[in-house]
């Protein structure tokens, strides 16, 4: 199967590790990975601040490159970001008919129809992904972020890759699908409730029990943010997108151990 | 007392057309739709609004769904056969500790008031003084709810708001024939009832409470501590008692 | 009540000073979460609440499209029934009929149930002015009026303060002895005899309204404590203060928002008393009120209609929202500066209390995540009408502010400036000398590291051959 990737430009530019597993991840699952590399993002910052015009000329560029990996062949996009899937397949037909260009609305529609977010997408081929293992056990909390849980409605499928690595142990912990904090502009704005709100998830963390050696999640932006905080307050556990910690379950190349 | 029914002008203050002339300009047009969360589509005129369901409603036993319904809402339910049981009278009159017992004007109240003044207690028809200083009020109920617990007192009947308000206590009497099964049973017959509603109609469920002081449960904030329904069976049932847990 | 918090003070800071307050976010964290937890045990009773709540949403959407012909019909039937009916155009209408109201035989002793829309027009120091004493009875309203402080939840109005505070506040206000034990069931006690007084004394009580039946000019009152019946029976005169969207047309209705209001508010099946109030005392009635006024009150909502918040008006107040938001949790109510706390106050402020210019930037008080919408028992789309009200805010945003996205967005709109602003080195240079030094960065550093250069983006892997 062809797939197009949306990297997301905090993957490209802070977390290119979760872009390389992202692809080696899919093409276990027997895809082949197109990169078109005249996206840039997908506009979700501009949109959450209210600065339309701004979020639609930035994201009409991504829709473009996104285009035209589908019209070469690719059958979906993927995206290892719950939040730039919502944005592609959610949002951005309402952000293009308010920046009044509705032919980009309509070409954002077909675009988002074939839009998948990675684990989403994985988890549809399970059957297909080689077996998975870590060779060196560990338990993780999962963050359960916020667009991913309540928009995308994909609940289920990261917990189920999760489950199907071999020595990869999910654990509860309570508050798990509460968020981060991050929120965007809101991380920037309203610093002292941002950080506030990455404190309950971090002190919820630490009383996972059984104890939670990692923090996963399938959203950069959340991480990056919980883990500064933490880092911040001395706590050094670490923190890996689902994305990275799968890729270190393939088998051959890489070991088996996320990095 | 202020004369009823002076002119309909007279009680009507503002501008009735220039307050609704802005929402009616808006509602000319197009109403706007949500492109992203997108609304239901209107009902259809006459389309009947849902009926809720209710999980705990064992339609074929409605006086036990109603028993633990009471108990779920802190009140103490007890299903006899033909009156109120003398050992409730009994322990009820010990608890007043002197103090005087408010019943409604309906026959029902009026019998258990009677019984209470044989075990000693002070007995009136409830006014807003006697009930202020009564220790218990006994009204009787125009309808009981299964699936909420709820009994629902009429203004008109029950003799007055206070007798079931003021006291510390309160015994409701409910006959089992005037037991449904929701809140629906209640609420949407009013539209096909002949007589209006009284002024004031009130479904109570359960005692007066407050979580004002740390979410926690405190039974009696302004109105009773403790509510007590007797449901009359008048069938040949067994007595129970089901309090709350 | 001593007024509303916004004027003068600014999101970031309030919401920084109530953070700050560890006390506060232990108690707001206690109390959503109970209330949260009865919440889904609640509607877990019902069959099928998903569905019950999109039959809601569509009954209000059917309300609000009729609404004038239903206010009309409301208060023909509140007419009909003996009942006085002032239609309000503003707060400050509303407040003069009331006074009028109360001073007009010269009451002095007035007993308020609770009621978000009285507060909403700051109605307390209107009837102090005019002389009226003014008693809230609800008791953590009556707590607040007493610390002089404005609600933190519409439902539970001082979960900001725990027994400790409140026995203190009772001795420093209200002479209650210094003995007085801190068990809540003391601290109720105390307040039920102290307000006891109050219901007897009192010859005007103020409600609002939860529901506004027209089919049959009824007021619904949702209470647990008893105050609402109290106010609505003892009193010679009653008023109630009703915002004109909050109408059911009929009693199927109003049957199934009550089957959703307490669940999705508490958890409980129904409240203590849900009493339906229509006209005044009947003959032969040994209580209840000879007048009844039903206050009906625009002050802004008519201008939702139609718009892009039209669905907002569809709030029945539950708090259902307050208490799974996670910024909430961290702030509690004071941090959102108005009267109406958590995400529906984040979209009601900017609305309602468009004047104040402080009010357009509560909308930001959300990180947009989406857990209101998924407890609201009549789905308002709140993420949609947050960001709407964020591109209303945007248009007049600053200099600095539209400079910055333009910046962005004339950088990342095309793939080769993108690249070019995104070069590895170029990301080194910025997230070393220049991120620590703009508001942004610095905002971010406030007790988190910065994220770490990578050195080389994704892309110039892909490049290299991936």
């Amino acid at each position: 199967m062809d797939v197009s990737l949306l990297i997301t430009c905090v993957v490209d530019v802070v977390t290119p590790d979760v872009g390389e597993a992202a692809v080696r991840l899919l093409r276990a699952a027997g895809c082949e990975v197109r990169v078109n590399l005249d996206q840039t993002c997908c506009g979700q910052p501009g949109w959450n601040a209210g600065f339309t015009e701004d979020a639609a000329a930035v994201a009409k560029a991504t829709l473009a490159a996104l285009e035209a990996d589908l019209d070469a062949g690719a059958e979906a996009v993927v995206v290892p970001a719950g939040s730039c899937a919502t944005m592609v397949r959610l949002f951005w037909p309402e952000l293009f008919e308010l920046a009044g260009d509705h032919d980009a609305a309509a070409r954002a529609r077909r675009v988002g129809e074939r839009t998948r977010e990675l684990a989403e997408f994985l988890a549809s081929r399970a059957d297909q992904l080689p077996p998975l293992r870590l060779e060196r056990p560990v338990t993780v909390a999962l963050h359960e972020s916020c667009h991913m849980l309540r928009e995308l409605r994909v609940v289920d499928q990261p917990r189920a890759l999760v489950d199907a690595v071999s020595g990869c142990e999910a654990v509860a912990w309570s508050g798990s699908d509460r968020c981060c904090g991050f929120g965007g502009t809101f991380s920037v704005k309203l610093p002292e409730a941002s950080v506030a709100m990455a404190d309950e998830k971090l002190r919820a963390l630490a009383a996972a029990a059984p104890p939670a050696e990692m923090l996963v999640g399938c959203d950069t932006s959340c991480l990056l943010h919980l883990q500064s905080r933490a880092e911040a307050t001395g706590n050094d556990i670490p923190v890996r997108h689902l994305a990275e910690v799968l890729a270190a379950a393939l088998p051959a190349e890489g070991g088996g151990e996320p990095a | 007392m202020r004369e009823q029914g002076a002119g309909l002008g007279d009680r009507e203050h503002g501008d009735r057309a220039g307050f609704l002339a802005p929402a009616r300009a808006r509602l000319a047009g197009d109403i706007f739709t949500n492109p992203v969360h997108v609304p239901p589509p209107m009902p259809a005129p006459g389309e009947p609004v849902p009926l809720p369901g209710y999980r705990n409603l064992d339609p074929d036993d409605l006086v036990a769904t109603f028993a633990a319904a009471v108990a779920h809402a802190e009140g103490t339910c007890h299903v006899v056969d033909r009156e109120v049981p003398d050992d409730l009278l009994d322990r009820l009159v010990a608890e007043l500790n002197g103090r005087p017992v408010v019943t409604s004007a309906e026959d029902v109240a009026r019998a258990v008031g009677a019984r209470l003044a044989e075990r000693g207690a002070t007995v009136a028809e409830a006014t807003t003084e006697r009930a202020a200083a009564a220790g218990l009020g006994v009204t009787g109920a125009a309808a009981a709810i299964a699936a909420t617990g709820t009994v629902v007192l009429d203004s008109r009947a029950a003799g007055g708001r206070t007798a079931s308000l003021l006291p510390a206590v309160h015994l409701c009497v409910v006959a089992v024939n005037t037991l449904v099964p929701t809140p629906a049973d209640v609420l949407r017959r009013i539209s096909s009832r002949s007589d209006a509603l009284p002024p004031s109609l009130v479904f109570v469920t359960g005692p007066s409470r407050t979580g004002d002081i740390e979410q926690l449960l405190t039974l009696g904030a302004h109105g009773p501590t403790a509510l007590h329904v007797v449901v009359v069976t008048d069938a040949g049932r067994a007595s129970s008692t089901v309090a709350p847990a | 009540m001593t007024g509303h918090l916004l004027p003068g003070t600014t999101l970031r800071q309030r919401t920084a000073d109530a953070v700050a307050n560890d006390r506060l976010r232990t108690n707001v964290a206690r109390a959503v979460d109970r209330f949260a937890t009865h919440r889904v045990e609640g509607l877990g009773e019902l069959d099928d609440a998903d569905g019950l709540r999109r039959a809601a949403r569509a009954a209000k959407q059917q309300v609000l499209a009729d609404l004038p012909a239903l206010l009309e019909r409301f208060a023909d039937n509140v007419l009909a029934r003996g009942g006085y009916v002032c239609w309000a155009p503003n707060a400050e209408d509303a407040r003069r009929y009331i006074v009028d109201v109360v001073a007009r035989d010269g009451a002095t002793r007035v007993a308020k149930s609770k009621s978000m829309a009285t507060e909403e027009i700051d109605l307390n120091p209107a009837l102090e002015a005019a002389g009226a004493e003014v008693t809230e009875t609800d008791l953590g309203e009556w707590i607040i009026q007493l610390a002089g402080e404005t609600p933190s939840h519409i439902i539970a109005p001082a979960l900001h303060r725990d027994r400790h505070q409140i026995k203190d506040l009772f001795v420093d206000t209200v002479a209650a002895p210094l003995d007085l034990g801190t068990e809540p069931t003391e601290l109720v006690s105390f307040a039920r005899r102290r307000l006891r007084e109050v219901f007897l004394a009192a010859e005007v009580g103020i409600t609002g309204a939860n529901i506004a039946v027209a089919e049959t000019g009824s007021i619904v009152l949702v209470t647990n404590e008893g105050n609402g019946r109290l106010v609505t029976a003892l009193p010679r005169v009653h008023i109630a203060v009703l915002g004109m969207e909050r109408l059911a047309a009929d009693w199927a209705q109003a049957d199934l928002l009550l089957a959703l209001l307490a669940r999705s508010a508490t958890g409980q099946r129904l409240s203590s008393y849900t009493n339906v109030v229509t006209g005044t005392r009947g003959e032969g009635e040994v209580d209840g009120p000879d007048e009844l006024h039903v206050v009906i009150l625009d002050n802004g909502r008519s201008e939702l209609l139609a718009g892009e918040y039209h669905e907002m008006l569809g709030c029945i107040r539950c708090g259902a929202c307050l208490n799974v938001c996670p910024v909430y949790r961290q702030t509690g109510g004071h941090a959102y500066g108005w009267v109406y706390p958590g995400p529906m106050g984040a979209v009601l402020t900017p609305l309602l209390a468009a004047d104040q210019p402080e009010a357009a930037e509560v909308a930001g008080a959300s990180t947009l995540c989406g857990a209101c919408m998924d407890a609201c028992p009549v789905q308002i789309p709140l993420q949609d009408l947050l960001l709407s009200l964020r591109r209303r805010k945007a248009e007049h945003a600053g200099r600095t502010e539209r400079a910055a996205w333009k910046a962005w967005s004339t950088a990342w709109s095309d793939p080769r400036r993108y690249r070019a602003t995104t070069k590895a080195a170029t990301w080194t240079r910025w997230a070393t000398s220049l991120a620590g030094r703009l508001p942004v960065g610095r905002n971010w550093a406030h007790g988190r590291t910065l994220p770490r250069p990578a050195g080389e983006r994704f892309r110039d892997r892909w490049k290299a051959g991936l």
